[in-house]
Formats: C-alpha cells, sequence, structure tokens
C-alpha cells in the first residue's frame, strides 16, 4: 500500500525514539533503573508492545555522584563467575564504583531488563556518562529530561553561618560540654583511587 | 512355450503365493484382493489427463445465463427484492439491456427473417444511464457541499471524480450481483459496461420511485466507499505554503510564521523534528517531519486542512439513520480556492 506524505509523517512522528537525560546526581540506582528500564523498553507509550523495539534513549549524567542507602556502599554485593573453574568473584559496591562509576548503574539496569533477545538493543540506547562531560553529539540528540525519583537533601555544610544560628533551639549545651569530633571510618581492602589519579 | 511360461513368472509368483494364502485363510485374501493388485496403467493416465488440462489452459468463463436453470425473470425479480427496492419489470429490464445487445439481436432476427423487425421489443437502457449519472453526480456534491462547506471546489470536484470511475462503480456493481443480469454483447462484461449498468439501475429506481429513493441509494452504495479514506488525499495541493500566505493575506491576518517546536535525535538518523506555523501569535497548524524543511510543508497542509475543517479528526459522514435525515441545499456551492476568501468575506458581511 502506497502511502500519502501525510500517513508517512505521522507513522515516521509515532515510531520515532526520543532522547531523555536523567541526572543521577544523589539518586539512588536501584530506584531510578526502574524508571529508567521504563523508557528504554518504551512502556510509556501507547504503542508499546513486548516484541518491538520502540524504546527510547535515556542518557544519564553524574553517575559518579549516585546515593546509595544505609550501608549499602559496603554490604551490597556484586557477584560474577567467569565460567571457568575457580571464576566466581564477588566486589562490594564501592569497589565497582570506584572501577567504573558507570557499572552500578548499567548492571542495575540490565538486571530490571527483561531477559531476551531484545536486551542488547535496549542497553545500546542507554549512554551513561561519570559526570557532566557528554559529548556535543549525544547532547544535541536530546529532547527532554527524566524528573529525579528522589529530592536532594540540603547538606549542613551547604546552609549559611546565619541559618545555622537562626535554626530554633530546644536547649543549649552546657558550656563545659565537649562535642565528639567523629572519627574517619577506616574502609578495609582495595585503596580508592582518587579521580585526580585516574586521569593521569 | 517357453516364452509363454517366461512372461508369466509374476503371475506364477502371484499365482502360488494365492494358494499359500488361501491354505491359510482363503475369506480374507479375497476381500484384500484389491489392495495387492494395484493397476499400473491408472497413474500414467491420471498424469496424461493431468497435463492436457494444464496445456488446455483455463477454462473460459460462460456466462451464468448459458445454464439450463437459468430464470431471467425470476433472478430480475430477486435482485430488486434483494436490495429493499421495489422496481418494475419493464424498467429493470431496460436498465441490463445495453445497445450492443439490442443490435446484436436485431441482427439475429434480420438474417432469419429477412428484415422483420416487428418481433423486437427490447428497449435500451441509454435514456436511464444519462438520468443515472446526472443524479448521482449531482447528489454526491450536494453530499459533500453539505458535509464539507469550507472545502473548495475543486476539492469537492476530486472527491466526485474519484466516486464515479468506472473502476469504483464497477466494483460495487460487481457485488450487488449485477455481473449475471447484464445484457450486452460484450462478454464477461468490462468495466465500463459494469458502471453503466449500475447508473442505469439508479435511474431505473429514480424513473419508478422518485428522486429521494435514489438519491438515498447512492448514500447507501456509493457514498459508503468513502469510510476509512482520506479526502484531503484525493486533492494534493500544490505549494500549500504559498496558498496559505495569500488566503491569510486575503483575509488580512498576519502571514504564516514556521516555528520549530520539539525535535529529537538531530544528530541520528532516526531525526524527527515538528513545526507549527502561526498566525497572530496562533498556531493554525502543526505537523512533524524528517527535516525541517518536510514538516513545515506538512505543517502548511495542515494549517490548510483546519482552514477547510477536514482535519483528520473531524466528524464522520452521515448514513443510516442520521443519512435520511439530512436536508441538503442542492443550490448552494462552495467556494473556489481563488475566490475563497472574496466569499467567506461577503458571507460573514452580510450576516
Amino acid at each position: 500500500m502506497i502511502q500519502s506524505p501525510n500517513q508517512r509523517v505521522l507513522q515516521w512522528a509515532t515510531f520515532a525514539r526520543i532522547w531523555w537525560l536523567y541526572d543521577a546526581h544523589m539518586q539512588c540506582p536501584f530506584k531510578s533503573s526502574n524508571k529508567i528500564a521504563h523508557y528504554l523498553q518504551g512502556k510509556h507509550k501507547p504503542v508499546y508492545h513486548p516484541l518491538s523495539q520502540i524504546g527510547d534513549h535515556v542518557v544519564v549524567i553524574n553517575s559518579r555522584h549516585i546515593a546509595l542507602r544505609d550501608d549499602l556502599w559496603r554490604t551490597f554485593i556484586f557477584s560474577s563467575h567467569t565460567g571457568y573453574r575457580r571464576g566466581f568473584t564477588q566486589r562490594r559496591a564501592w569497589v565497582v564504583h570506584e572501577e567504573d562509576p558507570t557499572e552500578i548503574i548499567r548492571k542495575s539496569v540490565y538486571s530490571r531488563l527483561p531477559g531476551n533477545l531484545l536486551r542488547k538493543g535496549h542497553m545500546a540506547r542507554l549512554h551513561i556518562y561519570p559526570d557532566e562531560n557528554v559529548p556535543p553529539d549525544i547532547l544535541k540528540n536530546v529532547t527532554d529530561q527524566l524528573y529525579p525519583i528522589l529530592s536532594i537533601p540540603k547538606r549542613l555544610d551547604q546552609y549559611t553561618e546565619e541559618e545555622v544560628r537562626n535554626f530554633p533551639k530546644l536547649f543549649d549545651w552546657p558550656e563545659d560540654h565537649k562535642l565528639h569530633p567523629g572519627k574517619p571510618v577506616e574502609r578495609r581492602g582495595k585503596k580508592p583511587v582518587k579521580a585526580s589519579e585516574e586521569n593521569t | 512355450m517357453a516364452s509363454f511360461s517366461g512372461m508369466c513368472t509374476c503371475g506364477q509368483v502371484l499365482n502360488k503365493s494365492r494358494v499359500f494364502l488361501n491354505r491359510i485363510s482363503p475369506s480374507t485374501v479375497t476381500a484384500h484382493r484389491g489392495i495387492h493388485s494395484r493397476k499400473r496403467h491408472i497413474k500414467p493416465l491420471l498424469l496424461q489427463l493431468y497435463n492436457r488440462r494444464i496445456k488446455e489452459g483455463p477454462v473460459p468463463e460462460e456466462p451464468r445465463s448459458s445454464w439450463l436453470n437459468w430464470n431471467f425473470d425470476a433472478e430480475l425479480y430477486a435482485f430488486g427484492k434483494r436490495l429493499g427496492e421495489e422496481f418494475t419489470d419493464s424498467t429493470l429490464k431496460k436498465a441490463f439491456t445495453h445497445r450492443s445487445f439490442v443490435e446484436k439481436e436485431q441482427s439475429k432476427i434480420q438474417d432469419s427473417f429477412e428484415g422483420d423487425e416487428g418481433l423486437l421489443d427490447f428497449q435500451s437502457n441509454e435514456d436511464l444511464i444519462s438520468s443515472g449519472m446526472t443524479l448521482i453526480s449531482d447528489y454526491i456534491k450536494a453530499y459533500l457541499r453539505h458535509h464539507y462547506p469550507s472545502f473548495p471546489e475543486e476539492g469537492i470536484s476530486a472527491v466526485h471524480d474519484y466516486l464515479t470511475t468506472d473502476e469504483l462503480l464497477a466494483y460495487i456493481a460487481l457485488n450487488i450481483g449485477i455481473k449475471d443480469l447484464i445484457l450486452s454483447a460484450d462478454f464477461p462484461a468490462s468495466e465500463e459496461t459494469l458502471s453503466k449498468t449500475f447508473q442505469a439501475v439508479v435511474g431505473a429506481l429514480a424513473h419508478d420511485q422518485g428522486m429521494e429513493r435514489a438519491e438515498l441509494f447512492v448514500q447507501d452504495f456509493v457514498l459508503t466507499q468513502l469510510i476509512g479514506k482520506d479526502i484531503n488525499e484525493m486533492w494534493s495541493i500544490v505549494n500549500p505554503m504559498g496558498v496559505l500566505v495569500n488566503i491569510l493575506q486575503k483575509q488580512e491576518r498576519g502571514g504564516p510564521e514556521p516555528r520549530l517546536l520539539f525535535q529529537s535525535g538531530q544528530k541520528s538518523i532516526l531525526s524527527v523534528y515538528v513545526v507549527g506555523i502561526y498566525s497572530d501569535k496562533e498556531l493554525i497548524g502543526q505537523a512533524p517531519g524528517e527535516t525541517p524543511t518536510i514538516a513545515e510543508e506538512m505543517a502548511a497542509v495542515d494549517a490548510l486542512k483546519r482552514l477547510f475543517s477536514t482535519e483528520d479528526c473531524r466528524t464522520p459522514l452521515s448514513y443510516g439513520d442520521k443519512g435520511r435525515k439530512l436536508h441538503i441545499d442542492r443550490n448552494s456551492e462552495n467556494p473556489k480556492l481563488q475566490n475563497y476568501v472574496e466569499l467567506k468575506e461577503v458571507e460573514e458581511a452580510s450576516s
């Protein structure tokens, strides 16, 4: 059947891929990946079908600055097996993140996608960048942004001294009271690599 | 004798086995003998017959009237009843009789009776064809003008031309069972013959039951062919942006300003651009496209569609009960594309 120009452009628009930007700064990677996987599969579209490749592109930025709740940086474990004898390895989340800051989001999105032949195509449409330095060719494609799922809390050091001073207090510390300065947590295992060393 | 025995080895073997089997159970063997003695000449014979049939080609189509059980009068009566219409037998018979058929019959009679034409009482359907076609044509235009009052006259004509092609009318004629009833010299009936017969049937209906009934017949069978079709595709406007500029200028509105509304995948091969057209800061049309240029042109087409109120979301045409209640004004005519705006201004001034 020959399509008229009107039908052609309407179909083109229906199956066009939208490019979404997602800022992962201070976002939980596991909760975010539910949303990202939803858009990668095109489940938000009325023409969605599980066997058709009509998903969108998602560009994730600031993946280095994701946030994990509780003690998950230490307790969450990524396991893998090479398939060979004695090939089983387990790494903690902070180790994985330090080796490749895009890895945690990629792995969790991968686990949310259905395990069929379309998964490779869906993953090809996920572009993750550790910071805000996105290649211009990718950034020019972007149409819209996905709303972050968590609201970012303000840290104590981000408040001005005046705001802290004016904050209502229930009681005053006695003058001779000494506040515990806190002890830096010593992490066992691999020594973290700094960003500056990585670049060199 | 030796040669005879040599030829009959198979028979001997068979006989031996029969004897052997007879000893076991004679009744069973006689019952199944047909299976074991398959005739070897049958397969080549069937193959030969099949190849001959293939070589011969398809069987030429025979007219239904050549069959023994054909009853033309009964079929004519049934045709009218099937459509739910009351025809007079003579008019309906006339509608199916083409001039070529009358001439053929005349020449036959002349050959046999040496010029005695008194026996022939056939009338050809030419006047019914012309009256039917006029009715179909007039009603289609009036119906379309009633539903699309802002659609330019050129577009109405284009849709009318689509509906009155021989191809479409022949399709309708074929599907209401006209083919077998045609009395014409050409067989199988060509598209033109089918189409003309349909027109004659409409003419016959108008003759027997009046214009209104015939028009509803046209509404039910011809105009329903527009269901699922886009009338904007039947009439393509050359240079839509130029036409839009002219129309807006004559209406004393601001000129069309194309603006990019959305875009995605600018650096990929699957890029899409949505362009909107504004006039006096009001969105008058928008459309997607593979490039901004295509999108702009399609947006101009969309703006024209909205001006002519033939958008994709237009209300459907009225058929059935709604179609029966229509009050169609026969005398009005839509503005032409050239003086489209001028007429509209006059209307506004008068109202």
